[in-house]
């Protein structure tokens, strides 16, 4: 007997952290010290991994099956499909997967949110500052919550702020660790300059506009500029599918809608986050190839092994090249089968290394990157005009349909004298006919916002107008 | 052979007394308990590179074999790791290891009676990350260079590849903010008696410097461990003479002084203690890793702290650290884990002693170095 | 001046009546408290009080928690040592106390706002001299730092 260690990275999102699962009857996470992203620290959620990491069955049409059997009819149903099929993948998988995955779809490939914007923006956008430089930083200036979405930039930002950096916070609440709390609608009253550091957020679901506007006032002010993102290798997802043409997520449901797509291939993303359940309902088959608990249900699942049992390649958001420590390529194998065609790991690894520049994977090493310059950008956000709103704050419980311990949502304490709410009680939320009734926690936030970290379904985007009462 | 005697020794193999430090004795001790069935399971540290190294629990004789031996780099704890498994284990431990075993133990996670506990000296941890930016900054050499590290005359010393040897001392070092991580700092339990058998180089002398093994013998499973070494034919021993005992004690006495001085210096008694607590605590994004690190914790996943504990409480301190404060008011052992993971960087484990010392020393109880229950537990108070 | 300071120092003067949550065993204190009535002692409106079957069912986490809704003052109270109707339920309430009085100490809470008293179902004076100490003191010393906002 000895004990199953694997070395690996947290698939919560593309900060890198590293961590040890080990297999005793049930998964454990334990530290992994000296792992560079995060020193062995993990967030909530990596300390929750265990529970997105209980095993999934392959499955054709409800019943049970093996993986190749389930893989076999997926090619069968593709094939038969003549072309109406998509293959998405938001990035939660190895490089090299990735660029198997890319043989297979070529065309029909949606590997993120990029959306409608200038394509000289995109290196900017997913190749990320190295923490050290954040850490460095004089000026920081924040448009996420860190605490709730990128907990792990937290003690980067402290560390910044004890050896003398301003940290401004452009945010719907008050956060501890900002000099300066400014409100998303006041962000005019923003002072950059050329020390300044922004952090932002990208992800599928983001509005387009306030990206836009953000870069745009970034490339105004000369500051730099480093976004962060959800899936465990949204820069790796970037870097393979470099030059290759992709649509965004809104056109994919535009397309779904219409009926010109009819089967939807899923690499380890959960289309559920991205995609509005009525418009899934309209696929005649949802494939979903994964190694984690799934929360949406598809005529086929490939179940390979989760991600800390695969051998393979994250980049992390500062362009860090990281090894998984497993050995299993059944997920390879699995995307063999739907290809027709074997995919040998080594000969794509090579790949992934050529593709970033690398030629051994040492996650202490940075690989070099240009910071290229965009073109300057006309955005056009348009100020909320709703009067109420329900802000969705996606944290990696949300990006991975894991339940969290936070039923309720923040709101201030003018908000609950205006709505003479009751301590203890509830609020009722009113959002295109449907009502639900939530506890509320009262925090710094900004009058009139809810702000919530767990989907209600009630939603329409990150930004909700609702009517709220007792 | 008995209870309270003191031995030096090494081992036989030639290629693990290579291999390990000191004489590779302990290696030898924890791999004959495996071979002559003693346990069942030993654990080890399996090597990953100089700074890195993960424990693992095995039944392999070569694993142990092949093992890490300690590196003061890798500041794992082991008490959580064998905790509600059942096995009859030996390990090696350090000082705080000891003390989380024997607090798992009287909480019945651990049972005692199974676990061969081999205690190993320990001046002081460091932490990976902390490492790797010391040596560049204050040695300025790059840490994949590092070939080796040992700790000789206050002197924190680390050879690289070219065979040449760096050495500043602990005390520049930890003024600059490097060095151990802050809990073994002032830490004093530097020889762990309250081990089974207690391992160390401190007393060993002459031509036997590094090549040898200083052992204190604390219990009957002690005297089990040892004899079944050397019955197996795995280890040699002889007694010391009275000069390497002397040494021993001295070396014990200083380092535990500078562990009190330490104390007196971390531990300044602050005024506005609410606010102080507040501010470290505000950051705090409740995911629970001190809790799931702590060895003296045994409640698992229903536990006080977290089932009266709700994130949407908007309370000025949350009760899941009230509750984890008065809880290691008695039970905290200083082990620094819970500093170590806080993704937050909270230096929780100083706010937890700054609970314990007072109510630690008023009760005169020291958890994890004998089985007196806690003081908590009592039925009625000794006046 | 600290914002809570300056809070504190318009309390006192603004006839401001402190909240204590007073935990009161269902056989000696309780009595006292009732007792206290019927003698028609006097005594400030302050007290809340909680009936427990034994001073020993208090445990801490009910006294962290009525400081953390916002209670000024929390007093634990019970039978004389030796007169426990279940033997020792108060000797154990002893020992939790000493825990919780360091903890509470070392949090920064002023040692006024957490007491202890043996009170036997006759002592109803005692009852009302102590709740009128009490109210005394922590009018000094002004509303619980650990009161949440919007609570009065």
């Amino acid at each position: 007997m000895t004990d199953n260690v694997y070395s690996t990275i947290c698939p919560g999102c593309n900060f890198g952290c590293g961590l040890y699962i080990r297999e005793n009857g049930a998964l454990e996470v334990d530290f992994r010290k000296s792992s560079p992203a995060n020193s062995g620290k993990l967030c909530r959620f990596g300390m929750n991994l265990p529970k997105l990491f209980a095993p999934t069955k392959s499955m054709v049409d409800g019943k049970e099956t093996t993986i190749e059997e389930a893989a076999k009819e997926a090619a069968k149903r593709i094939a038969a499909s003549k072309g109406s099929v998509v293959f998405l993948s938001l990035g939660n998988t190895t490089s090299e997967e990735l660029l198997a995955f890319q043989k297979i779809a070529e065309s029909a490939l949606y590997t993120g949110a990029v959306a409608a914007l200038p394509e000289d923006t995109y290196q900017t956008l997913n190749i990320g500052i190295p923490y050290s430089e954040i850490e460095a930083a004089k000026h920081i200036v924040l448009f996420i919550d860190p605490y709730e979405q990128y907990p792990l930039i937290v003690r980067r930002l402290l560390s910044a702020r004890n050896k003398g950096a301003k940290i401004s916070a452009v945010w719907w609440k008050d956060l501890p660790l900002a000099d300066e709390n400014i409100r998303p609608g006041d962000v005019s009253k923003l002072a950059l300059t050329k020390d300044s550091l922004i952090i932002a957020d990208y992800n599928p679901l983001s509005d387009t506009e306030q990206v836009k506007n953000v870069l745009a006032l970034a490339k105004n002010a000369g500051t730099r500029i480093t976004f962060l993102k959800p899936f465990a290798n949204s820069t790796g997802g970037y870097l393979m599918a470099k030059g290759i043409k992709q649509k965004s997520i809104s056109q994919l449901v535009e397309d779904i809608n219409k009926g010109t797509i009819k089967i939807l291939f899923c690499l380890e993303s959960d289309p559920s986050v991205l995609i509005p359940s009525e418009t899934l309902s309209k696929l005649t088959y949802l494939i979903i190839q994964t190694g984690q608990t799934l929360s949406t249900k598809a005529n086929i699942v490939i179940a390979h092994e989760p991600l800390y049992k695969k051998k393979g390649t994250l980049i992390n958001n500062e362009g860090r090249a990281q090894a998984l420590g497993g050995t299993g390529t059944s997920g390879l194998d699995a995307l063999g089968i739907i290809a027709g065609a074997k995919f040998d790991f080594d000969s794509l690894h090579e790949s992934v290394k050529k593709a970033i520049g690398i030629t051994v994977v040492d996650e202490f090493m940075m690989p070099k990157y240009e910071r290229l310059e965009y073109g300057a950008l006309q955005a056009s956000a348009k100020p909320m005009d709703a009067k109420t709103a329900l802000v969705s704050v996606y944290n990696p419980f949300m990006w991975s349909g894991l339940a969290d311990d936070n039923d309720f949502v923040e709101l201030n304490l003018n908000t609950v004298k205006a709505l003479k709410l009751l301590k203890g009680g509830s609020i009722r939320i009113k959002s295109n006919g449907s009502t639900i009734e939530k506890k509320f926690k009262v925090a710094p936030v900004q009058d009139n916002i809810l702000l919530t970290s767990n989907k209600f379904g009630i939603e329409k985007g990150i930004i909700t107008p609702v009517e709220v009462s007792r | 052979m008995q209870k309270g005697e003191m031995y030096v020794g090494w081992s036989t193999k030639e290629d693990v007394r290579k291999r390990g430090g000191s004489g590779g004795l302990v290696t030898s001790m924890l791999a004959a308990a495996l071979e002559k069935k003693l346990v069942d399971a030993v654990v080890v540290l399996k090597k990953i590179n100089e700074f890195e190294a993960v424990p693992i629990i095995t039944s392999d004789v070569n694993e142990v074999l092949n093992s890490a031996g300690s590196l003061h780099s890798v500041p794992s704890h082991f008490a959580k790791l064998i905790a509600n498994r059942d096995l009859k284990i030996a390990l090696p431990a350090k000082g705080c290891d000891v003390r989380g075993i024997i607090e798992q133990g009287k909480r019945n996670a651990i049972n005692l009676d199974n676990t061969f506990i081999v205690g190993l000296n320990c001046g002081g941890s460091m932490h990976p990350a902390v490492t790797r930016e010391m040596l560049e900054v204050m040695y300025k050499i790059k840490p994949e260079d590092v070939h080796g590290e040992e700790i000789e005359k206050g002197k924190l010393i680390f050879e690289t590849k070219d065979g040449k040897e760096h050495a500043i001392t602990i005390d520049e070092l930890e003024e600059k903010g490097y060095g151990r991580r802050e809990s073994c700092r002032y830490c004093t339990i530097k020889v762990p008696n309250n081990s089974d058998i207690a391992c160390g180089n401190w007393g060993v002398t002459g031509d036997l410097v590094g090549k040898a093994t200083f052992v204190e013998i604390n219990s009957e499973k002690g005297v089990k461990l040892l004899q079944n070494a050397i019955d197996a034919g795995y280890v040699q021993v002889q007694k010391p003479d009275e000069k390497a005992v002397a040494i021993r004690v001295r070396i014990k006495g200083v380092m535990e002084d500078l562990g009190k001085k330490w104390k007196n210096k971390i531990f300044v008694p602050i005024d506005n203690r609410l606010e102080y607590f507040r501010k470290e605590l505000e950051h705090c994004i409740d995911c629970g890793a001190c809790k799931t690190v702590c060895p003296t914790c045994s409640c698992g996943d229903v536990s006080k702290c977290t089932e009266y504990h709700s994130r949407s409480d908007a309370y000025r301190m949350s009760m899941y650290h009230l509750v984890r404060f008065l809880h290691l008011a008695d039970a905290c052992i200083g082990c620094g884990q819970c500093s170590d993971v806080c993704p937050v960087d909270i230096p929780l484990t100083r706010l937890y002693r700054r609970f314990a010392n007072p109510v630690q020393e008023q009760l005169k109880y020291e958890p994890g170095m004998d089985m007196r229950k806690p003081p908590y537990f009592e039925v009625k108070l000794n006046e | 001046m600290t914002e809570e300071s300056a809070a504190s120092a318009d309390a006192k003067t603004n006839g401001w009546e402190p909240k204590m949550v007073v935990f009161c065993c269902n056989w000696c204190s309780y009595g006292g408290a009732d007792s206290a009535g019927m003698g028609r002692f006097q005594q400030p409106a302050s007290a809340r009080i909680i009936r427990v079957m034994c001073s020993g069912r208090i445990d801490p986490l009910h006294v962290f928690n009525a400081f953390l809704e916002g209670a000024d003052a929390v007093l634990v109270t019970g039978c004389h040592i030796g007169d426990c109707h279940y033997v020792n339920g108060n000797d154990k309430t002893k020992i939790k106390y000493r825990y919780l009085e360091n903890v509470v100490h070392e949090l920064g809470i002023e040692k006024e706002r957490l007491q202890l008293n043996w009170i036997s179902a006759s002592e109803g004076e005692r009852f009302a001299n102590f709740i009128r100490d009490v109210t005394a003191q922590i009018k000094k010393l002004g509303p619980s730092p650990l009161k949440p906002e919007g609570v009065a």
